[in-house]
């Protein structure tokens, strides 16, 4: 039985990242008015919203996964706490830190929060989101019980691709955007 | 309020055609809807009437609104779940055939010379074990006893255990008597396939060699949080302790 909580532990994890680079993905691509014609910028926006979600709601079904794990060493206070774990610590305090910062960025865009929250302060806190992917990426190649797997180094590989790709080409709109504001003025 | 002269305004005045389809279907509605007993529909004196146009889809009634996305959430959700149980059979399916380490393509039999702890690349977060007792040397890894003892000893010599698959990979111990007594334990091979392993074996391994050569037995702790590793080394161990005993002429 508690092999069956590891590998639970591991599958929920791997779709739980890939949840979260569709949902970054997503976002990006909104923010940038990259969506095209066909479906409606709604669309992409309640997409977003409930792939942050889902995303969340694997990672904590990873959590309790490993906290069952008799064999993980993986109790409340490592969950809870960065930086307690027995043997490799950095490896799971990243995760940790990442869940955390999901866990607000998450929150922080439920409607009824974000409309108390002002705008400045709400798109701060998402931003926090793109380290907090940094975070998730290094959690998963150094305490991945998987990361010496040519496949799952290739799929990580990969979410950081669609990662990176998207984002630099969104930051360079930006600068490029404020480029032109200044030079019109 | 001023006055306005409708005699002459109002001969022009047209009636929007969308007015006129409304007064029409509240004057039927009025009437009962009965054949024949519909009001004629209110104009505006002096308005000039224009033939309403057919209804169409735009003057019906809005329709509901749909929460947008709800068909990709569905199939998002449906499909993460069906990963996540696909995989976790997948992980299942590979570990019970015992085919771990192909599927994952890492997992390497570590030769570390006895008396050395384990490999160099392991980094050093744990307080490691120097060897106590004889000066260690990077002996064979041969089974063939070098001394001969007192019979109710173990002879002299190396010994080497079985190498016992754990989930993370295998692990087996190499043995090393003189006088009589257990000298050094070392590994053979450890999981040493990602940083985790590496992290965990280089605090548990000089552990479990430490115990070992304390209780000169298989009989050792488990270290907390290398339990697979512990179970391996200790089984391992057991074998090379009876390889030994066998080579000696031991009974049990």
């Amino acid at each position: 039985m508690t092999s069956w909580w590891w590998y639970l532990s591991k599958a929920s994890g791997i779709v739980a990242a890939v949840l979260l680079v569709l949902s970054m993905l997503w976002g990006l691509l909104f923010s940038s008015r990259a969506t095209g014609k066909r479906l409606r910028p709604n669309w992409w926006l309640a997409l977003h919203n409930w792939l942050g979600g889902l995303a969340l709601a694997f990672i904590g079904v990873h959590l309790v996964a490993a906290f069952f794990d008799s064999n993980a060493g993986i109790g409340l206070t490592q969950i809870l706490v960065p930086g307690t774990a027995t043997g490799f610590v950095w490896p799971i305090a990243w995760g940790v830190i990442a869940t955390y910062i999901f866990t607000v960025v998450v929150f922080s865009s439920v409607n009824r929060v974000k409309r108390r929250l002002p705008r400045r302060v709400w798109h701060a806190v998402h931003l926090v989101s793109i380290p907090a992917m940094l975070f998730t990426g290094l959690h998963a190649y150094q305490a991945g019980s998987d990361a010496g797997a040519p496949a799952y180094t290739t799929l990580l590989a990969v979410l950081a691709g669609v990662t990176i790709y998207p984002l630099v080409l969104r930051l360079a709109g930006v600068v490029s955007a404020r480029r032109d504001f200044r030079a019109s003025q | 309020m001023s006055t306005k002269d409708h005699s002459s305004s109002n001969s022009n005045r047209v009636i929007d055609p969308l007015l006129q389809q409304r007064l029409a279907n509240l004057g039927s509605q009025r009437a009962g809807g009965g054949v024949g007993a519909s009001l004629p529909p209110p104009t505006l004196p002096g308005a000039r009437s224009v033939p309403a146009p057919a209804p169409t889809p735009s003057t019906r009634r809005a329709p509901r609104r749909v929460k947008p996305a709800r068909a990709s959430k569905v199939a998002a959700l449906t499909m993460s779940i069906a990963a996540t149980a696909g995989l976790t059979g997948w992980f299942a399916k590979v570990d019970a055939s015992g085919a771990t380490a192909a599927a994952l393509g890492s997992t390497s039999a570590d030769n570390t010379p006895l008396g050395a702890s384990p490999a160099g690349p392991l980094p050093t977060t744990a307080p490691t074990a120097t060897p106590s007792g004889p000066a260690p040397t990077a002996a064979p890894t041969t089974a063939a006893p070098t001394t001969a003892a007192a019979p109710a000893t173990i002879a002299d010599g190396t010994y080497v255990g079985a190498a016992i698959n754990t989930r993370y990979g295998p692990v087996q111990v190499e043995v090393l008597y003189q006088n009589g007594s257990l000298a050094d334990a070392g590994v053979l091979a450890y999981p040493d396939s990602n940083r985790r392993d590496l992290a965990i074996n280089s605090y548990a391994l000089p552990r479990l060699r430490d115990e070992a050569l304390a209780a000169q037995s298989a009989t050792i702790d488990t270290v907390s949080g290398a339990t697979y590793t512990s179970n391996g080394y200790r089984k391992s161990l057991q074998s090379a302790i009876d390889a030994a005993k066998q080579s000696s002429g031991i009974a049990g």
